[in-house]
């Protein structure tokens, strides 16, 4: 059975949802743009008030990895990104012999949250919801006694990551959108299909 | 009697630090830097300044750390110049000055072996000032007793970690404490040491380091909140000096959010000027220049008792406050590059201007 050819209506309505994605883009763009330039000026506030030497990347913990990761599954739906959230938790141990050590140092002096000294076995167990007081809290690497401006700036930089998944999400969808009616225009022989 | 001794033992090395007061940057300086449009061009204004031999070779575009380690390796050079041309008792002064140094080189390296970072990246990333023969062993350090026992014992350092022998391991949580700790038995030996070197030393250092403990309270106060730290460790951390010491200390260590500090510090005469028309998110800078935070009136207030310690002679206190001014100005510096690289122009007047 030959598939159907696109009509005119067809190819306007995807020409409409490719408006509607870049409308919605362009919002996310300015909202996240938004939220960022914030979330720098606070670090920068952050860095002035603890000394730009307390603020840096050389307080970096060595065995950092990434706390949340984006899911794409190429094969069944490329254009759908999910954000998968670790726990806060999880940000620092990779073999089993430093899990343990991190476990000792930090069982020397938990104080508050029975969740401290747990190192949960599942790496891909999900967390109720990352505080920033958290016992390996990233912000932790810069000490105990942060000032609130470098909390405002993670908060800030937490909170565009959505936006900014989403935004590389909708590049996708309207290179797609594009693509097809693109085609959809050449098979319906439209001069400037291009 | 003293000025006449005093010329003899210092009065060279006053003249060194009164000449590099009156390097620092001054206001119209300061508007031109504000009124730069990129990195280059404040390298460019910044070439009319004692900065210049150290940003000529840097290549562009600049960033803002590099401008800051730049800026900092001139404070480096000139501070070496006066340590390296004093005598006793002027020597030791000097070196005072620069045990807060190898405090924070401490943490830096037991932190930083907490998480794994390469030592020798580490060293290179300590604070020149605070550099001591034992250091790099700092490494292999993994309790505070091994800390001390094998490194910090023949350091300066040694008097001041009593207080944290009861800490057992490094975690991030005992680092903290440690750290203010050590800050805390820093502050309180340096006022009693400058209270021995008699008149006028001692009263215009006092009123400055009174006023550190003061911040450094304020600070361990609004830091703390909502963190493990508990009311009981956090009152353990507040300097035994100052204003604050000990009724207000006692007060702001039960506290839970910054109206009940604003509320406390609006009590004392000072602090009660300095507070007007801070608003509850004090924590926050200004904008533009006109709503100044809690911390920028604390930045204000520390250059104004720096800059009339000037205003006498015959002194050792000009040497401390001449290394504040410069720190203070490399924050102002450093802050403009800030907005003028992330384009907030808007912002960039939220410095602390000194001349």
């Amino acid at each position: 059975m030959r598939a159907r050819e696109p009509s005119r209506q067809d190819v306007d309505c995807q020409l409409f949802e490719l408006l509607d994605c870049l409308a919605e883009y362009q919002q996310l763009r300015s909202s996240s743009g938004g939220l960022l330039r914030q979330a720098f000026f606070d670090l920068a506030l952050a860095k002035r008030a603890a000394g730009y030497r307390w603020i840096s990347p050389d307080l970096y913990s060595g065995r950092a990895r990434a706390n949340s990761t984006v899911a794409i599954d190429e094969t069944t739906s490329p254009n759908d990104m999910q954000v998968v959230r670790g726990s806060v938790g999880r940000v620092e141990h990779t073999s089993e012999t430093s899990e343990c050590d991190f476990v000792r140092r930090r069982r020397g002096r938990g104080s508050q949250g029975s969740d401290q000294a747990e190192i949960p076995e599942d790496d891909d167990e999900k967390p109720t919801e990352p505080e920033p007081a958290a016992a390996n809290d990233p912000l932790l690497w810069f000490g105990m006694l942060t000032p609130p401006q470098l909390k405002d700036a993670q908060r800030g930089f937490a909170s565009s990551l959505d936006q900014l998944v989403r935004l590389a999400q909708l590049t996708r969808i309207m290179a797609a959108k594009q693509q097809d009616i693109q085609a959809a225009l050449a098979a319906l022989s439209v001069p400037n299909a291009s | 009697m003293n000025e006449i001794y005093f010329n003899a033992d210092a009065g060279y090395l006053e003249g060194i630090v009164r000449g590099y007061r009156d390097g620092l940057i001054t206001l119209p300086q300061y508007l031109n830097l504000t009124q730069c449009e990129t990195m280059d061009d404040l390298k460019l204004q910044l070439a009319t300044t004692d900065y210049a031999s150290f940003l000529q070779n840097e290549p562009s575009p600049m960033s803002t750390s590099t401008l800051s380690a730049r800026c900092t390796d001139a404070l480096v050079a000139e501070f070496q110049y006066l340590q390296q041309n004093a005598a006793e008792p002027i020597s030791k002064f000097l070196d005072f000055i620069t045990y807060g140094f190898m405090i924070d080189n401490v943490i830096l390296l037991i932190t930083g072996t907490l998480h794994e970072r390469d030592t020798h990246d580490l060293l290179e990333k300590c604070h020149p000032l605070g550099f001591f023969d034992t250091m790099p062993a700092l490494c292999v350090a993994t309790t505070v007793q091994d800390l001390y026992s094998t490194v910090l014992v023949d350091s300066p350092l040694a008097g001041y970690f009593r207080e944290c022998l009861s800490a057992e391991d490094l975690n991030e949580l005992n680092i903290e404490i440690i750290r203010n700790t050590l800050h805390k038995a820093y502050l309180e030996d340096f006022y009693t040491y400058c209270q021995g070197l008699g008149e006028p030393t001692a009263s215009i250092m006092a009123e400055i380091l009174m006023f550190e403990a003061d911040r450094r309270t304020v600070n361990i106060t609004i830091n703390s909140f909502g963190t493990e730290l508990s009311k009981d460790d956090r009152a353990k951390l507040y300097p035994r000096l100052g204003s604050m010491y000990p009724e207000a200390q006692t007060r702001l260590a039960r506290v839970d959010d910054m109206d009940q500090v604003k509320a406390i510090l609006e009590q004392y005469g000072d602090y009660k000027t300095m507070l007007s028309g801070v608003g509850t998110g004090a924590s926050s800078g200004g904008a533009g220049g006109d709503d100044m935070s809690l911390e920028d009136r604390f930045f204000a207030r520390e250059v104004q008792l720096n800059k009339d310690s000037f205003e006498q002679q015959f002194h050792y206190g000009v040497f401390y406050s001449w290394l504040r001014l410069k720190e203070q100005e490399i924050r102002n510096v450093v802050w403009v590059a800030e907005c003028i690289s992330q384009q907030q122009k808007d912002k960039i007047n939220n410095y602390t201007p000194i001349y």
